[in-house]
C-alpha cells in the first residue's frame, strides 16, 4: 500500500525525514518495504530577472533573453515561451542542474534531463527559464512561470528557487512509502490510519479532519430509499447526493494527491472518491443518480449465479451469495467490491448518489475471490472498516465533489443502520501485560500510549491489582482480548525497549537425552557420508503413473498411491511412496553431466493410502508415512589407479554398504534373504530382516529402469524402513560392557566342495548353529568353482575362530569341527575337502 | 684404525637431524671428534707414513662428510624416492573411501539444532500429512483464512487433510501428548502451492521452537533468539525484532539480521530470517491448557533461507537439483 509522505503529515505534522518515519514505522508493526523519493529537488534552480529580451535572429518562435541572476554578468538564455518579458521574476535551472522534464508524447512520464550551456540555432543558452510542468509543480506548460511573490514570501534575485517555494508553503518533493499491512491492522489502510501510528510513534498530537456530518433525514431522505435487505452482509448503508453537478477535472492539488499514490485521476467525482478511500479508508462509490431507477437502493443477496458488467466493461457471473447493490430494476454494483457499467459516472452525468456502506468482511472476501477482483474497496472490506466513519466520509465527498463541479450537497442524507454496533470494552490487567512481557511498563506509559491510537482508558481496581479498562476505538475490530491490547502496548512502547532477562535462561527441566531417532540418523549419516555417499534432497512430489510404478518396486501396491487434489501441474500430482525416483533422476542428471561415479543417499519421509484395510496404525486416518534411507550406487565403485583396477559397481556393494550401516548402528539379528520373484523393475534382489521383521530390501534394478544394460550403468540400490530399523534398534542401543575373553582363541579353517547351488549364506548360518556358543567369528575367505572342484562342484573355504572365556582344549575344539562339519555334510551335501 | 673407523661411519644410522648432529660430533667434532683426532695424531706417525696417512684420512674425512650432506640432501627433498626401501613414495597414497558429503540443507539444520539443544531444547518430529485441524483451526486460524484456500496448500481431502504447510502442527501434537514444561524444537519439511521459481519452491524446510512453561515472557524470547543469531551469525550479528502478525502468536514479531552488502548504498540491508511471538491463547484452548497458568514462545525460521544466506546460494532449486559439483563442496 502506497503512502505519500506529504498526505501523511497533513495529519501528523512528523519532523522526521520520510527515511527515519520509515523505520519508525517498521518498528512500530507497519513495515515500510520501500521509500520512493518523487519530485524536483531544484537544485541548481534559482531566481532571475529578465532584463532584456530580443528577437532571435534564426527562429520566429525563440527569444534571446538576458537574465540577471545576481552575478556580474547576466546570463544569456534562450527561452520559447510567448510570455517572456523584460522585468520578470522566473525560476532558472543554471547549467548543472537536473530537472525530472515530461516527456512531451507522454506527460505522465518523467526522465531526468541534466542543464547545459549551449547554442540554439546559433544563439548561446546558458540555462533555461522553467514552467511549472519543468519543475514538477504542475502539467501547465503554456508559459514560463512568472513569479509575483506573497506576504513574507518575495522573490529576490539570484535566491535558491527552493527557499522561495518553502516560504510560500508549496510542497514540491514527496517520498511514497510502500507498506505491507498485515491481517491485524485494518486500521492502517488509510492516510490517516498510518497518520495515527506516526504521531503515536513519535509522540506527537494527531490532527483530525473536518468532517462534521448532517442529521440522517432532510431532502436528501426523500429523494432516494434505501432498503436493506441482508442486514447481516450490510449492516450500515448511507447515502448523500449532488444535484446539478458539471463532471470535471480534478483540481492540481487532489490530482498531485492521487498521482503520488500511483492512481491515475479520471474525473473530479471519481477521484474525490479514489480520494477519501486512501484518506480516511472508507471505500465510497459513486452512482448516476439518475440511472438508479426509481430513486431506490435495495442492498440483496444474490440466490443464483447472476451475469454482470462491471465499470471496466467486463462480464461476469456472480455467484450466489454475493452481496448486490440494485435499484428498482436491475442490479447496479457488486457491493463493496466493484460498480457497475449501467450506472457509472460520466461527463455528461448532473447528479451524483454517494454511497458510503459498511459491508461484511467475509462476504467480500469470498465475492473477491470468486470473481478474481481485487480492488481497493474489496482490500478495506475484507479486513473491516471503521463502523462509525460513512457519514462523515459520505459527507466529505459531498461537500468535496459539490465544490469543485459546482453543483449543490442536498441537504440530509440516508443513513440506514439496522445494525448499530457498541463499543468494546477490554479489561487489561497490569500484572499480566509485565508477566507475559517480562518488563514493568508504568501504567502512566501504558495509558498514554494507548490513548495515542484512540484508546479510551480508565482505571480500575486497587493500588495491588490494578486494572486499566479500555474502550477500543472502533476502527480496531481485530482488538478483542486482552492479549491483543498488549500487543498493542509493546509494539508502540517498542520491542527493542525490552530488555533481556539478567539472569540466563533457567536450565532446561526436560529430556536433555537425544532421542533414538535423532541418534540414529546422524550416525547413520555420518557413516554413510564417510565412506564415499553423498546425501542428497529430493522432491517428494512425482507423476502419479511414476509413483503407482515404483509403489509396487517398494513392496506396496500402485492403488495405495497419496494424490493432491490441486497439484501444480502433473509432473508433481502423487506423493512418492519410494525415494527410488526422486534418486533415479539424480543419477540421470548426474550422468548427463559427466559424473562416473554415483553413490547417493537419502532419508525422508514416504506416503501410502490405508484407507482403514491394513490395520496400519496411522497419525492421520487413512494415511500413512515413514521415514525411509535410500542408498544408490551406480557407475565407477573405483577407478584405475597405479595398483588398482577400475571395477563397476555391483550387488554386494550396496549389500555390504546396509551390512556395514545396520552393523554400525547395532541392528539386531539381521538376515537377508534372496526374493524368490522380484517385482518388475528389479532384476534381483535380497529383503533384509530383523527377526522376523522386514525392514527393508536391497535390489539390482532392471536395465530399463536403471538407464542402460552396461555394467557401469546398471542402478543398485537398498531402501529401509528407517521408522521401523530405529523402533528395533532403540533397545540394542544402551548395552552393557561385556569384559574382553583374555583367553587365546583358536583359529580354524575348513575348506568343502558341495554343489555349486548351494547357498553360501544358508551354510554360514548352519555352520553358526553347530558351533553354539564357542564359534566366535565365522568368514567365507574363499570360493573357487573351476575344473579342480569337479563338474557341478564349487570350493568354499571358511576361517573359523573359536574363543571362550577360559582356554580351550584342541579336543573340544576337534568335537566342534566335527559337528559342523557333520551338519555341513548332512544339510549342504558338503564334502571336506582334504 | 682408520679402516675401522671407515667401518663405523659406514654403519652409522642417520636417520634424524639428532642423529646427524651426533655423528659429525662424533667423528667430525673440533675437540672429540675421531677423524679429528686422527689428523691431530698425524704427526706422531713416522714421517715416511705420514703423507699417506694423510691421504687415507682425509679420504674417510670426504666420506663422513658425504654421509652428513646426504642426510641433509634427503632431508630437503622429501619427495625424492627413498634410498633404502626402493619404491617411489611419491605415488598417491589409497583412500580409505572416496570422499562422501553431508547435504547443506543438513548441515545447516545441525547447527540449528545444536545450539538450540545447547539451550535445552529436544527435537519432536510429526507428520507431513496433516488434518486442517492441526494446521490451522488448533493453530487460530479463522475459517475463511487464505492461507487454507487451495491456492495455498495442498489438500489430498477437501477441508479436512494437506500436506502441512508449516511445521507449527507439531506444537500442537506436542502439547496433547506432552504436559509442559516443553521445550522442542521441530525440524521438517512443508509444503506450499506456489509458483517455482529461483525464490520458491512446491516444498522447503522449517525449524520450529516451543517453549511453554510457568511464567515464560516476551524478554525470555529476546534473549534466546539473540543468543541463537549471535551462534549462527557471529557474535556482533546485528538484529532486530519487529511487531508482526501470525494467527498463532501474540505479541508476534519477526527478526531481521543486517546484512553487509558494499554494493548498496547504506552498504547493507535488513534481511528477515524468523518469525516469532507468544503463544497466543486461542492455540492453550485448542490443546486444553489454561492460557492463564501457562504461558510460552514459539519460533520458526526456513532452512533453505538460512542456508542460502550462509553459503552465498541463491537459487531455492539448487539444493533439489544435487549435482555432485555442487554437493561435493559441502
Amino acid at each position: 500500500m502506497n503512502i505519500s509522505y506529504n498526505w501523511l503529515r497533513e495529519y501528523a505534522p512528523v519532523r522526521e525525514t520520510p527515511e527515519e518515519i520509515a523505520d519508525i514505522l517498521t518498528m512500530g508493526g507497519l513495515e515500510v518495504e520501500g521509500v520512493d523519493e518523487t519530485g524536483s529537488s531544484m537544485d541548481g534552480v534559482i531566481i532571475g530577472r529578465v532584463v532584456r529580451v530580443r528577437p532571435h535572429p534564426n527562429a520566429d518562435r525563440l527569444s534571446c533573453c538576458e537574465v540577471d541572476l545576481g552575478g556580474p554578468e547576466p546570463a544569456r538564455i534562450v527561452c520559447g515561451a510567448p510570455n517572456v518579458a523584460e522585468g520578470q521574476l522566473v525560476p532558472v535551472a543554471t547549467p548543472g542542474a537536473t530537472l525530472m522534464l515530461p516527456d512531451r508524447e507522454d506527460p505522465g512520464t518523467r526522465t531526468p534531463v541534466a542543464i547545459r550551456k549551449t547554442k540554439l540555432r546559433g544563439e548561446p543558452s546558458e540555462g533555461m527559464i522553467c514552467a511549472e510542468d519543468e519543475l514538477g509543480l504542475s502539467d501547465n506548460h503554456d508559459e514560463i512561470m512568472v513569479l509575483t511573490g506573497a506576504p513574507g514570501a518575495e522573490p529576490r534575485i539570484g535566491q535558491p528557487f527552493s527557499e522561495y517555494l518553502e516560504a510560500l508553503g508549496v510542497v514540491y518533493r514527496d517520498a511514497v512509502l510502500d507498506i505491507s499491512v498485515t491481517p491485524n491492522r485494518p486500521d492502517a489502510t488509510s492516510h490517516l490510519g498510518v497518520a495515527r501510528d506516526a504521531a503515536a510513534l513519535t509522540n506527537i498530537p494527531l490532527r483530525l479532519p473536518e468532517a462534521p456530518a448532517p442529521e440522517p433525514g432532510g431532502e436528501a431522505a426523500d429523494l432516494v430509499t434505501i432498503d436493506i435487505q441482508a442486514p447481516e452482509a450490510c449492516p450500515r448503508y448511507v447515502a448523500t447526493i449532488v444535484r446539478d453537478v458539471t463532471v470535471r477535472e480534478s483540481p492540481a492539488w487532489l490530482q498531485t494527491r492521487l498521482k503520488a499514490i500511483g492512481l491515475r485521476p479520471r474525473n473530479h467525482v471519481v477521484d474525490v472518491t479514489n480520494y477519501l478511500l486512501h484518506d480516511v479508508g472508507q471505500p465510497l462509490h459513486a452512482f448516476d443518480f439518475d440511472a438508479i431507477a426509481e430513486q431506490r437502493i435495495r442492498v440483496h443477496l444474490t440466490k443464483e449465479p447472476t451475469p454482470f458488467t462491471t465499470l471496466d466493461d467486463k462480464e461476469h457471473t456472480i455467484p450466489a451469495g454475493t452481496i448486490m447493490i440494485a435499484d428498482g430494476e436491475r442490479d447496479v454494483a457488486i457491493g463493496g467490491v466493484m460498480g457497475g457499467q449501467n450506472s457509472e459516472v460520466r461527463e455528461t452525468t448532473r447528479n451524483v448518489l454517494i454511497e458510503s456502506a459498511f459491508f461484511d468482511p467475509s462476504h467480500i472476501r469470498r465475492a473477491a475471490k470468486a470473481l478474481s477482483i481485487q480492488s481497493d474497496a474489496s482490500y478495506r472490506f475484507e479486513r473491516g472498516v471503521d463502523p462509525t466513519g460513512q457519514a462523515r466520509a459520505a459527507a466529505r465527498a459531498a461537500a468535496l465533489i459539490a465544490e469543485m463541479g459546482g453543483g449543490t450537497v442536498v441537504p440530509g442524507m440516508v443513513d440506514a443502520h439496522p445494525a448499530p454496533s457498541s463499543p468494546r470494552h477490554i479489561t487489561v490487567r497490569a500484572a499480566r501485560i509485565d508477566s507475559l512481557l517480562g518488563v514493568h511498563i508504568p501504567l502512566e506509559t501504558t495509558e498514554r500510549l494507548l490513548q495515542g491510537i484512540g484508546f479510551d482508558v480508565e482505571r480500575e481496581g486497587d493500588a495491588e491489582a490494578p486494572r486499566l479498562r479500555c474502550t477500543v476505538p472502533p476502527f480496531r475490530p481485530d482488538i478483542e482480548r486482552e492479549v491483543d491490547v498488549v500487543e498493542e502496548i509493546v509494539r508502540l512502547y517498542g520491542y527493542d525497549n525490552i530488555p533481556e532477562p539478567v539472569q540466563a535462561a533457567s536450565l532446561s527441566s526436560g529430556a536433555l537425552r537425544e532421542s533414538p531417532e535423532t541418534r540414529l540418523r546422524r550416525a547413520a549419516r555420518t557413516l554413510l557420508a564417510s565412506t564415499g555417499h553423498r546425501e542428497i534432497y529430493t522432491n517428494s512430489m512425482l507423476r502419479a503413473e511414476t509413483a503407482e510404478q515404483f509403489a509396487e518396486l517398494a513392496g506396496s501396491a500402485s492403488d495405495r498411491v497419496v494424490r493432491t487434489l490441486n497439484p501444480i501441474s502433473s509432473e508433481m500430482a502423487a506423493l512418492r511412496p519410494s525415494l527410488l525416483p526422486g534418486a533415479l533422476q539424480v543419477i540421470a542428471f548426474n550422468r548427463n553431466h559427466g559424473q562416473r561415479s554415483l553413490r547417493f543417499f537419502e532419508f525422508g519421509h514416504v506416503f501410502r493410502r490405508t484407507d482403514g484395510q491394513d490395520g496400519q496404525e496411522t497419525i492421520v486416518e487413512n494415511y500413512a508415512e515413514h521415514e525411509s534411507m535410500l542408498l544408490t550406487l551406480s557407475g565407477q565403485a573405483s577407478d584405475a589407479g597405479w595398483n588398482t583396477s577400475a571395477r563397476a559397481f555391483d550387488l554386494f556393494d550396496a549389500k555390504g554398504a546396509v551390512e556395514m550401516l545396520l552393523r554400525h548402528i547395532r541392528m539386531p539379528d539381521v538376515r537377508m534373504a534372496p526374493v524368490p520373484t522380484p517385482a518388475p523393475g528389479a532384476s534381483c534382489g535380497l529383503d533384509i530382516f530383523s527377526g522376523d521383521t522386514c525392514i527393508g530390501s536391497i535390489l539390482e534394478l532392471a536395465p530399463d529402469i536403471s538407464g542402460g544394460n552396461a555394467p557401469e550403468e546398471i542402478v543398485y540400490t537398498a531402501e529401509l524402513n528407517w521408522t521401523e530399523a530405529v523402533r528395533l534398534a532403540t533397545p540394542c542401543l544402551d548395552r552393557a560392557y561385556r569384559p574382553v575373553e583374555r583367553h587365546p582363541a583358536m583359529d580354524r579353517d575348513i575348506a568343502l566342495i558341495v554343489g555349486r547351488e548351494e547357498p553360501a549364506g544358508a551354510m554360514l548360518q548352519t555352520i553358526r548353529r553347530a558351533g553354539g556358543r564357542l564359534l566366535q567369528q565365522a568368514r567365507l575367505f574363499d570360493l573357487y568353482e573351476g575344473e579342480h572342484a569337479g563338474p557341478g562342484k564349487k570350493s568354499v573355504a571358511f576361517a573359523l575362530r573359536f574363543g571362550a572365556n577360559r582356554t580351550l582344549t584342541d579336543r573340544e575344539v576337534n568335537k566342534k569341527m566335527t559337528r559342523i562339519v557333520h551338519a555341513l555334510e548332512k544339510e549342504h551335501g558338503a564334502l571336506l575337502r582334504s | 684404525m682408520p679402516d675401522d673407523i671407515l667401518k663405523d661411519i659406514e654403519s652409522e644410522i642417520i636417520d634424524s637431524k639428532e642423529a646427524a648432529e651426533a655423528f659429525r660430533v662424533k667423528y667430525l667434532g673440533r675437540k672429540s671428534g675421531k677423524i679429528t683426532g686422527m689428523l691431530k695424531r698425524i704427526p706422531e706417525a713416522p714421517p715416511q707414513e705420514r703423507r699417506e696417512l694423510g691421504r687415507r684420512i682425509n679420504e674417510i674425512k670426504k666420506r663422513a662428510e658425504e654421509r652428513l650432506a646426504a642426510f641433509e640432501a634427503a632431508l630437503h627433498a622429501p619427495d625424492a624416492a627413498g634410498p633404502q626401501t626402493g619404491v617411489d613414495l611419491t605415488l598417491p597414497g589409497r583412500f580409505p573411501a572416496p570422499p562422501g558429503s553431508i547435504h547443506p540443507l543438513t548441515h545447516t539444520l545441525n547447527e540449528i539444532a545444536r545450539v538450540f539443544e545447547g539451550f535445552g531444547f529436544s527435537i519432536a518430529t510429526g507428520p507431513e500429512i496433516e488434518t486442517e485441524w492441526h494446521n490451522f483451526t488448533a493453530l487460530n486460524f479463522p475459517s475463511d483464512h487464505p492461507a487454507r484456500d487451495m491456492q495455498d496448500t495442498f489438500f489430498l481431502e477437501p477441508d479436512r487433510v494437506l500436506l502441512r504447510t508449516h511445521t507449527s502442527p507439531v506444537q500442537i501434537r506436542t502439547l496433547l501428548t506432552e504436559p509442559p514444561p516443553v521445550r522442542v524444537i521441530v525440524p521438517g519439511r512443508v509444503y506450499r502451492n506456489e509458483a517455482v521459481s529461483y525464490k520458491s519452491y512446491c516444498l522447503f524446510h522449517q525449524v520450529e521452537g516451543l517453549y511453554v512453561d510457568e511464567g515464560v515472557t516476551f524478554a525470555d524470547l529476546k534473549q534466546v533468539l539473540r543468543l541463537f543469531v549471535q551462534a549462527l551469525f557471529g557474535a556482533d550479528a546485528r538484529m532486530r525484532f519487529r511487531p508482526s502478525f501470525f494467527p498463532f502468536t501474540e505479541p508476534s514479531a519477526e527478526v531481521d539480521i543486517w546484512w553487509a552488502d558494499e554494493t548498496l548504498p547504506e552498504h547493507g540491508r535488513w534481511l528477515e530470517i524468523l518469525g516469532c511471538g507468544m503463544v497466543d491463547p486461542n492455540v492453550f484452548d485448542a490443546v486444553d491448557l489454561d492460557p492463564e497458568r501457562w504461558t510460552g514462545y514459539a519460533f520458526g525460521m526456513g532452512i533453505e533461507r538460512i542456508a542460502m544466506l550462509r553459503y552465498g546460494i541463491r537459487d531455492i532449486r539448487t539444493f533439489y537439483e544435487n549435482d555432485i559439483r555442487f554437493l561435493e563442496q559441502f
